[in-house]
């Protein structure tokens, strides 16, 4: 074992690292962006929006991520009629990818929230937007939170897919210094801390997030 | 948009989709039954009164939920030194059995402890008591989220061509390859995908409501719906 091979290589794994936190990032937020439409389609009263929602979803849960990623390197080009670098097309599968994922959790943060809260609202005569804004989304984000967290451990192990069309994120950094320097253990067992330690941390704060929601739950119900 | 589609291309290279679809249901059936088998073990570990089974338990599930799977095979296939095919199989299995571990786990706790103890005390032995009276009442909570993780095998297993496995991902990319049309490749695999997805829905749904007997208060639990990459 010989760890100066990573030591070396710093400056490189940390611009790949950049690139997997940005793409971890922009994934959130894009999957939150286009998962509201989605959860709000899925749960319409109209039957054309929540089939299409519905089979959308569905698609996209039930397809391998790597396959999105090469579905869109391949489609969007022809879509937008010009080339589409593979950083743009990763960040793009990745949001289709939360996307569908996302909208299943904001799904159930709105459903979370009691009728009766929203009746109550109504009628004391708060409009639509007051509703919204004060009543059902405080409650749906606090009950999603850990769930959006977990999301987002779970995106930034995605990330590291978008090597298979030449993004050079962390793991494809590694794979390059791999091929370099043929020192397979220090370089993987370095990777595989790179996504252990945050992964594990953040998990651990979002259980923890979800037991004080609960605790807290629990002392409502029984006052 | 400018692009013609050539959907005859699919059934030119069909010896390519249907080799890489063999492959694919290899590594799905392989890893879905190690996985449970593997799962079931670190699950009972989890659930173990003894606190070094316990974090033993803990410990593979955190290591192994917390890392990459294309890690984890990059690790095996490089580092290791492994042949693809058995770091393919021995990754995906590993992957997903921490994630099945903890469904397990949960499974088991959901029972109350009362019904071991009841089970105990009128004389079972303490594996009789696990297989005739736990385990039926944790399999209706288990299956729900169990048959998620086993469609997650499914679609992780196209990690898999990262190290050059021919499953079929790969095989799209080798259309790619010598025609250019990888889009409709893809199409075709991403159908085969759901294809299987919806048989072992039904499959799992029909083997559920024939032998599930047994059922624990009101089963409100929802799935876990979480992908596992």
């Amino acid at each position: 074992m010989d760890f100066q091979v990573i030591i070396r290589n710093l400056p490189f794994f940390l611009q790949g690292l950049q690139v997997t936190a940005e793409l971890t990032v922009a994934t959130m937020v894009g999957g939150l962006i286009f998962g509201i439409p989605l959860a709000l389609g899925r749960d319409s009263h109209h039957r054309i929006p929540r089939y299409l929602c519905l089979a959308l979803i569905e698609v996209i849960r039930g397809c391998p991520i790597l396959m999105l990623i090469f579905w869109v390197y391949f489609l969007l080009p022809r879509v937008v009629g010009s080339y589409v670098d593979a950083y743009t097309a990763g960040l793009v599968a990745l949001i289709i990818f939360n996307s569908g994922y996302s909208s299943e959790i904001i799904r159930a943060g709105l459903r979370s929230v009691s009728h009766g809260g929203v009746e109550a609202a109504r009628s004391t005569g708060m409009n639509w937007i007051q509703i919204a804004r004060y009543i059902v989304l405080p409650q749906a984000f606090t009950n999603m939170t850990p769930a959006l967290i977990s999301q987002a451990v779970l995106v930034y192990k995605t990330t590291s897919l978008v090597f298979v069309i030449g993004v050079i994120d962390v793991f494809r950094a590694a794979t390059i210094v791999n091929n370099r320097e043929f020192r397979s253990y220090e370089i993987f067992i370095f990777v595989a801390l790179v996504y252990f330690i945050p992964s594990t941390l953040v998990s651990r704060y979002s259980r923890y997030l979800e037991q004080k929601r609960f605790s807290r739950v629990g002392q409502v119900s029984s006052a | 948009m400018s692009y013609e589609f050539d959907w005859s291309v699919l059934w030119e290279y069909r010896g390519l989709l249907l080799e890489g679809l063999k492959l694919t249901l290899m590594l799905f059936a392989l890893g879905t039954v190690l996985s449970i088998a593997i799962g079931a073990v670190v699950g009972v570990c989890g659930a173990s009164r003894s606190r070094a089974w316990r974090v033993f338990g803990e410990c593979y599930v955190e290591l192994n939920r917390n890392t990459p799977l294309v890690v984890k095979l990059f690790f095996l296939y490089f580092a290791f030194g492994l042949d693809a095919y058995t770091a393919a199989i021995t990754g995906l299995a590993v992957h997903q059995s921490a994630y099945m571990a903890e469904i397990f786990r949960a499974g088991i706790q959901s029972v109350p402890r009362g019904q071991s103890e009841a089970g105990l005390s009128t004389g079972l032995t303490p594996y009789r008591t696990m297989s005739r009276i736990v385990l039926p009442q944790a399999i209706a909570i288990v299956i729900p989220p169990a048959m998620t993780q086993v469609l997650e095998t499914l679609k992780n297993s196209s990690i898999a061509m990262t190290i050059a496995i021919p499953e079929l991902t790969f095989q799209t990319q080798q259309i790619e390859a010598e025609s250019f049309r990888g889009f409709e490749a893809a199409t075709a695999a991403t159908l085969m995908y759901l294809a299987i997805s919806y048989t072992v829905v039904a499959a799992i749904s029909a083997f559920e409501t024939h032998f599930v007997r047994y059922r624990v208060g009101t089963s409100d639990s929802t799935p876990d719906t979480r992908a596992t990459v």
